[in-house]
């Protein structure tokens, strides 16, 4: 999951980009409205997260322009004012979600999945397919009843796969989403990946659950 | 038994209670009601006082008149011959004066007392106890009030004096029933003009007291209301209007306060959410002390902007209490400038920006060393942070009438027009620099609250993108 953090202020941006990185998100960074604005509206990103005093183009007009634009990617703000009329007008911009600064970090993150969710069928914090479990909020991933360890980047190709479950996507929809903005792409990699996930999920297991599709991706599915 | 805990009801002020006389006496209603009524009683006691006498005067100048009519008829009736004395009276002119105690009375007598005639009516009573010439009020046979008049007159050269009196019992009555009808219909005129005064002094204070609960409407939430000044009556507009401006300059107040406050509690969030953004990330996971100690440098630098802000907040609301202590010294002007550039030095060091001095001129007043150095620096600071790469800052210092002026012109990106008036306003920063040059936003407002305790001013002019000028004032003498 790829998410943009919008922050002028440079610790927190920082604080931000590291907490959500170590929870395997992919995470841009960018210090003012006008490159924040420019990247919501030209990069694919599952989340953003929009601070709204922000230099040179605020908060609430990045968020009217990326509207303007159809892109429906959620938005969570991120205010340092409390003021009623503050939340109200950032919910009828467009935004998804607030959270007040300052905020608590497992709070914010619970937000991000919540918001990650809405996206897609899933609804709840544990995403199952077949008797694979992925537990969203802890990050640990079960099958038949058994742990399985993921690194960060498995983990995070995985639940990528399980959000859009049943569907097929792209490797440049992977690239797009897992990966940061300044990522080198090169898409061998993500087969490199899904060998590894493989070997880890499906190996050993009768039922395989991720499978190829022939020029256009893979998919994460229990029926055949 | 159960105890019932009674709680005293607070009576609201405009309720009307058992009021004490020097309440009442304080209520415009009473006094004005008073006032009406004293008036009133003092005029219809002076109009009947008046009234009555009137009438007395003219019911009596008539029976006078009579009086004297009948007088002049009488006296033509006596006659003088060869020393007799000559009454003559027909039984016509006798008419009244032959039916005893009809009101209607004559006696005639000579000088010396000797009585001559006498109307029948008088029988054996007489009017003559009496000598002086004149008009008399006394009483009648019958013990009625008589209107008498005694004139004295000759004829051929005897000398007699004529009675000639008339019962004025009805005119009397005529008197007292009207004595009667003032002493009744006033009080009652009084009393109805009193009822009535009570009403229109409430009536007159009505709007007055809507006006009250118009205003008990206002509270601090709700600020912005106004009393409609075309709703009340002419003579309530210009309080209703001088209401309504106090209430502007109260609601503008109000308004900045609380801009303060959460234009306050927003720079302090910021770096509250570093530390704690930080903290949280930190204890997420084990990790190599190189990592605590960025986490704990990031806290460390928060901290500080943290205790900076707070440390100039509070700075600024003593100026605004002026419960900040000044040192009254004499300080050499030039000597505080040259502290200043010293200490900014590193920081335009930094920013590869050239600070000269020119033309400093010697100058000595008495302020506060410290707080003057404070002053320069925050000018200093901001025109060394808003200039461009490779710009410089220029400070003159000249002597000026009464003013001591030091300038501090910059190469900077200049204000713009509609921003100069903000530039000492708490927390403005220019949007274009948010973020991207640090500060609280308050150095100049403290700039400015140090000059105006000094009994100067700093004014400012700019040319955007060309560079700004700060002119500070300081009285040489204070």
């Amino acid at each position: 999951m790829r998410i943009l953090v919008v922050e002028d202020e440079k610790a927190l941006a920082n604080n931000l980009k590291k907490g959500l990185s170590e929870e395997g998100y992919s995470v841009d960074v960018a210090y003012d409205g006008e490159e924040g604005g420019f990247m919501a509206e030209t990069e694919p990103y599952d989340l953003i997260i929009l601070d709204i005093m922000l230099p040179k183009v605020d908060g609430f007009t990045i968020l009217k322009n990326i509207r303007k634009q159809k892109i429906k990617t959620p938005v969570l703000m991120l205010t340092a004012r409390d003021t009623v009329s503050d939340k109200i007008k950032g919910l009828d911009t467009g935004a998804d979600d607030y959270i007040t600064k300052p905020f608590d970090f497992d709070e914010l993150l619970a937000r991000v999945r919540a918001l990650l969710r809405r996206k897609g069928e899933v609804k709840t914090a544990i995403i199952t397919i077949g008797d694979l479990e992925i537990n969203t909020a802890g990050h640990q991933v079960r099958r038949g009843g058994t742990d399985i360890p993921l690194s960060a980047r498995e983990y995070a190709l995985l639940e990528y796969l399980a959000y859009n479950k049943g569907k097929v996507v792209s490797r440049t929809n992977i690239s797009e989403h897992i990966y940061e903005y300044d990522f080198d792409l090169d898409s061998n990699i993500i087969d490199v990946y899904i060998n590894f996930l493989r070997n880890k999920v499906d190996k050993g297991f009768e039922k395989k659950l991720i499978h190829t599709v022939r020029g256009a991706g893979y998919i994460l599915k229990s029926d055949q | 038994m159960i105890a019932i805990n009674r709680r005293p009801l607070k009576t609201h002020p405009l309720t009307p209670g058992p009021w004490p006389l020097t309440t009442m006496l304080r209520s415009i209603k009473t006094r004005l009601f008073i006032w009406l009524i004293t008036s009133f009683t003092v005029i219809m006691a002076v109009l009947g006082i008046f009234l009555y006498n009137r009438l007395d005067v003219i019911v009596m100048d008539s029976v006078d008149h009579l009086l004297s009519d009948k007088s002049e008829i009488l006296k033509g009736l006596v006659h003088v011959e060869k020393g007799e004395v000559e009454f003559e009276i027909s039984e016509v002119t006798a008419g009244d004066y032959s039916i005893k105690n009809s009101g209607h009375y004559f006696e005639l007598i000579d000088v010396t007392g000797v009585p001559l005639v006498k109307s029948k009516s008088l029988g054996n009573f007489t009017l003559t106890a009496i000598r002086v010439a004149g008009i008399h009020t006394t009483t009648g046979p019958a013990g009625e009030p008589i209107r008498l008049l005694i004139e004295d007159f000759s004829v051929n050269n005897e000398r007699f004096l004529i009675y000639v009196a008339e019962g004025i019992t009805a005119d009397i009555n005529l008197l007292r029933s009207f004595k009667l009808f003032l002493s009744i219909v006033f009080p009652l005129t009084i009393l109805i003009s009193g009822l009535g005064s009570i009403v229109i002094v409430w009536l007159s204070l009505r709007p007055l007291a809507s006006f009250s609960s118009q205003i008990g409407r206002i509270t601090e939430k709700r600020l912005h209301e106004r009393v409609d000044a075309n709703d009340v009556d002419a003579e309530l507009k210009a309080l209703a209007s001088s209401f309504n401006e106090t209430m502007d300059r109260l609601e503008k107040a109000f308004q900045a306060q609380r801009d303060f406050l959460s234009d306050a509690s927003h720079e302090l969030r910021t770096p509250t959410s570093v530390i704690k953004s930080t903290v949280d990330v930190a204890l997420r996971r084990e990790r190599p002390v190189e990592e605590y100690r960025e986490a704990l440098e990031t806290i460390k630098t928060a901290t500080e902007r943290m205790g900076g802000l707070i440390d100039r907040l509070l700075r600024l609301s003593r100026l605004d209490a002026e419960q900040l202590k000044f040192k009254n010294e004499n300080i050499s002007l030039k000597d505080v400038l040259e502290i200043t550039l010293k200490t900014i030095s590193p920081l335009a060091q930094e920013r590869e920006i050239r600070v000269n001095a020119e033309k400093i001129e010697e100058i000595v007043l008495t302020g506060d060393k410290d707080q003057l150095i404070e002053l320069f620096l925050s000018i200093l600071d901001n025109s060394i942070k808003y200039n461009r790469p490779n710009g410089s800052v220029t400070v003159s210092m000249t002597r000026s009438g009464e003013w001591a002026i030091t300038r501090i012109m910059d190469t900077g990106i200049g204000i713009a027009p509609e921003a100069l008036d903000k530039v000492f306003a708490r927390f403005y920063r220019a949007d274009l620099s948010r973020g991207e040059i640090a500060g609280t936003g308050l150095g100049l407002p403290i700039a400015k609250g140090i000059a105006e305790s000094h009994g100067g001013r700093i004014e400012v002019e700019s040319e955007f993108g060309k560079g700004t000028t700060f002119s500070v004032y300081l009285p040489l003498s204070k």
